[in-house]
């Protein structure tokens, strides 16, 4: 059934409508909050949140998007509203970690040869501040426009394309890091 | 770096996103400019290194069933919670006409009444309250 069809069912009261509609896209919003957080406990909790959130609000939904967009925009805010909750001690406290361990990286062999061994990309991931890296992630992973990102995100054109293009330099930044 | 090199930076990530069509300006620049071609090769390098994030994305569908399950508790919560300010506010309205109908001098009729209302009411309560945890699983 066409998720248009799906979303009308669901929007006048129809729950297995919503089920199947949150069964077709979940995935996607985890696979999303896990890049985004790299934590499968907290990805879990703020996909269950979202969901609550998406079963809440659905005659809301206006359709002028598509529904795993509206999703992972609802995803977002709970992100925020997590971090904002731990005051950001946590992430600071893991920052500090990964630039140490990163610095103690000396060859670029490690990162691109040792392919069993990615976490040199989780912690690159996590040195972007959150709110450059959920643009990056929207990007390289999804590959939304820079204006599907910024209704998603709800914030100007100009600032997706500039937090991608820090996220990009910083990265570099990482890699020749590394290189030296 | 002059603001020219900075201008080209910026098109060749939005190009190597899909976002700008590749132009001769940027192309004859990069002939041109062995720091924007250096920063173009690195960004290629970028873009494969975070190819390489491997996380495990999977997911039991168990959680939207469990979801669905908290959403019908808060809503039976809810439902519940108007329920009982609806009956505190009949109770009280109850009472509160019997107070007016006893400075009317109404006393002996609604004497035992007042006593089943005040004396009864917490009891009922309790009980009301017992009943609903228990229907609702608390």
């Amino acid at each position: 059934m066409k998720e248009d069809i799906l979303i009308n069912k669901a929007k006048k009261g129809d729950k297995k409508s919503l089920e199947k509609l949150l069964y077709n896209n979940y995935k996607i919003v985890y696979g999303y909050l896990i890049k985004l957080c790299l934590d499968e406990d907290i990805a879990k909790d703020i996909t269950q949140e979202t969901m609550l959130k998406a079963i809440k609000n659905i005659k809301k939904f206006n359709g002028r998007s598509k529904f795993s967009t509206w999703l992972i925009s609802i995803a977002s805010n709970k992100y925020k509203d997590d971090i904002k909750k731990k005051k950001n001690t946590d992430f600071l406290n893991i920052n500090d970690n990964i630039v140490s361990s990163i610095n103690d990286v000396k060859t670029p062999e490690k990162i691109f040869l040792d392919k069993e061994d990615f976490s040199i990309v989780k912690k690159a991931l996590l040195l972007l501040p959150y709110e450059k890296r959920k643009v990056f992630i929207l990007k390289h992973y999804y590959s939304y426009s820079y204006e599907e990102i910024s209704n998603i995100l709800n914030c100007p054109l100009g600032t997706v394309r500039s937090r991608l293009h820090y996220c990009i330099k910083k990265l570099r930044e990482v890699m020749e890091g590394d290189y030296e | 770096m002059n603001k020219k090199c900075e201008h080209i930076k910026g098109l060749l990530v939005d190009s190597s996103y899909g976002e700008i069509d590749e132009n001769h300006i940027v192309k004859n620049h990069l002939k041109e400019c062995s720091e924007c071609l250096e920063f173009y090769v690195s960004i290629n390098d970028v873009k494969g290194l975070m190819d390489n994030l491997e996380l495990n994305e999977d997911i039991d569908p168990v959680i939207i069933d469990e979801v669905f399950c908290e959403y019908d508790k808060k809503m039976k919560f809810k439902k519940f919670i108007i329920e009982y300010i609806c009956f505190v506010i009949t109770s009280i309205s109850v009472l509160a006409a019997f107070i007016f109908l006893i400075n009317l001098n109404f006393i002996l009729y609604f004497l035992f009444l007042q006593i089943i209302s005040i004396v009864l009411s917490p009891f009922i309560i309790l009980i009301i309250l017992k009943i609903k945890n228990i229907n609702y699983g608390v």
